[in-house]
């Protein structure tokens, strides 16, 4: 691992911790309860792989796949889950249909075949079918320039099927961060869409959250300075 | 509701409409369908639970030797903190002289610093979020803007000045870059030289030190590589083509150049190999009266001492390393050769440890600064860029 690690996906099918290495260009998979400096059980790097500066990493358990977004390609690049070494990718999005700008992570959901990937650049996040390839248009465009939406994730719940997007900005009246959380629905389309779900008075630009089923809990970064998590009950976040 | 019909209309304007009201006899007004709003914080909800930490996590490290104090950057609350050389050994929290701190000073995650008494000024290097270099009087605290600020490369670490010739020198780990700044810099005035490209060996350096007299450069690298284009940067953005990747993983190395080296080109000595027991360097220092590099080592919570002339996979003269050296994740480290002592930053236990300059084996320091009670636990979070739950061990995983 790198001292810069952005993303870890986590797959419970198989047990299995995925994270990018965007220094050497490697996707390393771990057992579950690694700890300490263990070494991956396998990892996808060489020149194939077109792995580029790649931070961040989706898992597909149930169609072994792993998705990554690369923003300064604007690929999304999807690999065999239990491949190892200098492997090329099976699928590739990626050309001006896409809309693809500064790709900066990615979500897939195995049971509804979404893909979601947060678009830095364009301020959306992009949904496409999870077996899409090539220049392909996204199925539906969710927030945009006009939102002020600077994104760095996104997670897609299959089971309420909701599009679950932190975003953030520093607010010009105050100078001081203002994070959001959007929730939107599976066919919610459209740069103007609204979300169904607004969870504001966030104390960062760039939110991150986890998503605790059994409680209903949501854990959200609660700032940078000092960097803190806070567990806040929401369960309207999985409604 | 007989009066009413519902008319269902394209989104029209700023904001979705998905249906009107209308009474009959009446204009049609359109009905905003809004999201639910929840608030948090004042107000609105609050936390369950909290996870934080709220002393200061020391990192880069830099004294003034003719004023008696010494400088520490603080990753965690994003500050600099400025303590007194000379104090009592204790296991309580030392206050800091001077603090500097809030959104005036621009200070973010400042991994090093350096200081120039000639001037009476530092230098701190602010990391992947700010990308820059903030400059500051010795004197300043509060919440104070910089002097001046240099914009960086995405991705700084490092920094060293050198006295003699009135350069800066900056790591910038993403582009496995060395850039040499006249030390007046600011906003974006360009590299006076850098190095960079493939033959250099650079791979993610992390800490820097730059010996003016000798003429040479010495950079820790943690080892992870890809090619990067001589001048890449943020005057000269990489190709977004997708291409064949060139990522690899290259043993951790102390590499050297000369102090007037440019463009791509090979170290002049590289240590690296097993018998060196780098993992994970950082900073690194160059102690000018025993000619021995120190670097701290911090996968293994060790501080390693090489020969300045070593090269290729040597093993290191001497290590400080063990339960009584109070080391945990060191970072960064001064050598401090008037007084004879060496100073080291503990990520993991915000502390500054001090030890004899000479120091070898497990042995305990002679004081340090904490900035927390003796024992309390560092969340180790730094720059969090996503979260994940996971389920089985009904675990929240972290990266950093």
């Amino acid at each position: 691992m790198s001292r810069t690690n952005h993303v870890i996906a986590v797959d419970t099918v198989h047990d299995e911790l995925v994270v990018a290495n965007p220094f050497a260009e490697a996707l390393l998979f771990f057992r579950g309860g690694a700890d300490g400096e263990e070494a991956p059980v396998r990892v996808i790097q060489g020149p194939k792989t077109m792995l580029g500066y790649t931070d961040n990493v989706g898992v597909d358990p149930q169609h072994d796949e792993v998705f990554v977004a690369q923003s300064r390609t604007n690929a999304i690049l999807v690999f065999d889950r239990e491949a190892g070494g200098d492997v090329a990718p099976k699928r590739i999005i990626r050309g001006p249909k896409t809309g693809l700008d500064s790709a900066r992570n990615v979500a897939v959901d195995p049971v509804n075949n979404y893909l979601a990937v947060s678009n830095r650049g364009a301020r959306n996040v992009l949904i496409f079918n999870r077996t899409d390839e090539g220049d392909v248009a996204p199925k539906a465009i969710l927030g945009g320039p006009k939102t002020g939406m600077g994104i760095y994730m996104v997670v897609l719940d299959s089971k309420t099927r909701n599009i679950i997007v932190p975003s953030g900005s520093l607010s010009p009246q105050t100078n001081r961060d203002v994070g959001f959380i959007r929730v939107w629905k599976y066919g919610d389309n459209g740069e103007e869409a609204p979300p169904r779900i607004l969870v504001r008075g966030i104390k960062s630009s760039g939110p991150i959250i986890a998503l605790i089923p059994e409680t209903k809990n949501v854990w959200i970064e609660g700032g940078k300075r000092p960097d803190s998590l806070n567990l806040y009950h929401l369960p309207e976040l999985f409604e | 509701m007989k009066n009413l019909r519902l008319i269902v209309l394209p989104a029209l304007g700023g904001l979705a409409v998905t249906g009107i009201l209308v009474r009959a006899g009446q204009t049609a007004q359109p009905q905003v369908k809004r999201p639910l709003v929840i608030e948090l914080g004042a107000g609105g909800r609050v936390p369950l639970r909290v996870i934080g930490d709220r002393y200061p996590t020391f990192s880069g490290i830099s004294m003034d030797v003719e004023s008696d104090e010494v400088v520490l950057t603080d990753e965690n609350r994003t500050s600099i903190l400025t303590y007194g050389r000379l104090f009592q050994g204790t296991d309580r929290v030392i206050e800091p002289r001077r603090e500097i701190m809030g959104p005036e000073s621009m200070v973010g995650r400042t991994c090093s610093v350096a200081i120039s008494p000639e001037f009476q000024e530092l230098y701190a290097v602010n990391k992947d979020i700010e990308d820059n270099m903030i400059v500051f009087p010795l004197s300043a605290t509060g919440n104070v803007a910089p002097a001046r600020e240099l914009r960086t490369d995405h991705g700084g670490w490092g920094v060293s000045l050198d006295r003699k010739h009135d350069e800066i020198v900056i790591t910038t780990q993403h582009n496995n870059k060395v850039a040499v700044f006249s030390r007046s810099a600011k906003g974006e005035d360009p590299e006076l030289r850098y190095i960079q490209g493939p033959k250099t060996g650079l791979a993610s350096p992390q800490g820097v030190h730059v010996d003016g007299e000798q003429g040479e450069i010495y950079v820790a690298n943690h080892g992870h590589w890809r090619h990067t284009e001589p001048g890449e940067g943020r005057l000269k953005e990489p190709a977004s083509v997708l291409a064949l990747s060139t990522g690899k993983y290259l043993p951790a190395s102390i590499t050297v150049y000369s102090r007037t080296a440019s463009g791509d080109v090979a170290p002049l000595r590289a240590i690296r190999g097993p018998r060196t027991r780098l993992n994970w360097p950082e900073g690194i220092y160059l102690d000018t009266d025993s000619g021995q590099l120190a670097v701290a080592n911090s996968t293994d919570n060790s501080v390693l001492f090489f020969d300045r002339n070593a090269d290729g996979n040597v093993p290191p003269l001497r290590v400080i390393q063990g339960p009584a050296t109070g080391l945990a994740n060191p970072v960064n480290l001064f050598v401090d050769t008037m007084r004879d002592e060496i100073w080291v930053t503990n990520y993991e236990d915000h502390s500054a440890t001090v030890y004899s300059r000479m120091a070898e084996g497990n042995i305990a320091p002679i004081r340090a600064i904490r900035s927390a009670p003796k024992g309390a636990p560092a969340s180790g979070m730094g720059g969090t860029s996503s979260l994940v739950y996971d389920p089985k061990r009904k675990e929240i995983l972290v990266p950093n």
